[in-house]
């Protein structure tokens, strides 16, 4: 329900926050396995990373949401609302369950 | 040893992924905008109700044509029987965003064809 109470701008700034804990999570945590997986030298290279990141947990969200009928009958500000909302649990396992997933294929 | 330079492909979707997350939150700014101070409009419809196991089930669609969300939305159907008798029903929604619709059934003892339907009051809550 958060994607529907939420007004456009707080859901805005909900998908800005998460893009910032992504970024966090895969450059400046430290993560298991960000060093060897989620390597960004330059500020384009995180971007780069944070926004691809993101978008794959957006379309993940939005087909689990579709596939379990989330959207039947629903308005397209209500559709972008709750994928967003459901983007910032996706956004934590793209960025830290794909690192843990791939930190543990070589053990630490 | 340098780094590998991006090829086609990465940067293809890079620029898919930019237009996808820009256009996402671009949609939900305007929205806020738009949507800005305006108030849910609850509209109903009534279908032809079907003999059921329990019943006569009538099916009722809602829409929310106004531009705020509407919380706990109340549909009341109203049968007024012959002889002044009156079987109510409602059909409770907890979300009704704006531009949305929503499908329900409410189920009556007595046969609609012996009387008159009709909507009642609808009420809903701003969240």
């Amino acid at each position: 329900m958060i994607g529907i109470e939420l007004s456009g701008l707080q859901l805005a700034l909900l998908g800005i926050a998460t893009m910032v804990l992504a970024a966090l999570v895969l450059y400046f945590s430290d993560f298991r396995g960000s060093r060897r997986w989620a390597r960004a030298d330059t500020r384009l290279a995180m971007f780069r990373g944070t926004v691809i990141t993101y978008a794959v947990s957006l379309v993940a969200s939005a087909a689990i949401l579709w596939v379990f009928g989330r959207f039947d009958g629903m308005g397209p500000a209500a559709i972008a609302g709750l994928t967003v909302a459901l983007g910032v649990a996706s956004t934590l396992g793209a960025s830290a369950g794909r690192l843990l997933l791939q930190g543990g294929n070589d053990g630490g | 040893m340098g780094k590998p330079a991006k090829n086609w492909l990465e940067w293809s979707v890079f620029a898919v992924s930019l237009v996808l997350v820009a256009g996402t939150l671009g949609f939900l700014i305007r929205e806020s905008f738009v949507a800005k101070g305006g108030t849910a409009e609850v509209i109903a419809r009534l279908g032809p109700p079907k003999a059921a196991a329990g019943g006569f089930m009538v099916p009722v669609e809602v829409a929310n044509l106004g531009k705020g969300t509407a919380e706990d939305v109340r549909v009341t159907v109203v049968l007024e029987l012959p002889e002044g008798e009156r079987e109510e029903g409602a059909l409770d929604i907890a979300f009704l965003p704006r531009e949305s619709r929503r499908n329900g059934w409410v189920t009556f003892r007595n046969d609609p064809g012996r009387g008159v339907l009709r909507l009642g009051a609808t009420a809903f809550e701003e969240p």
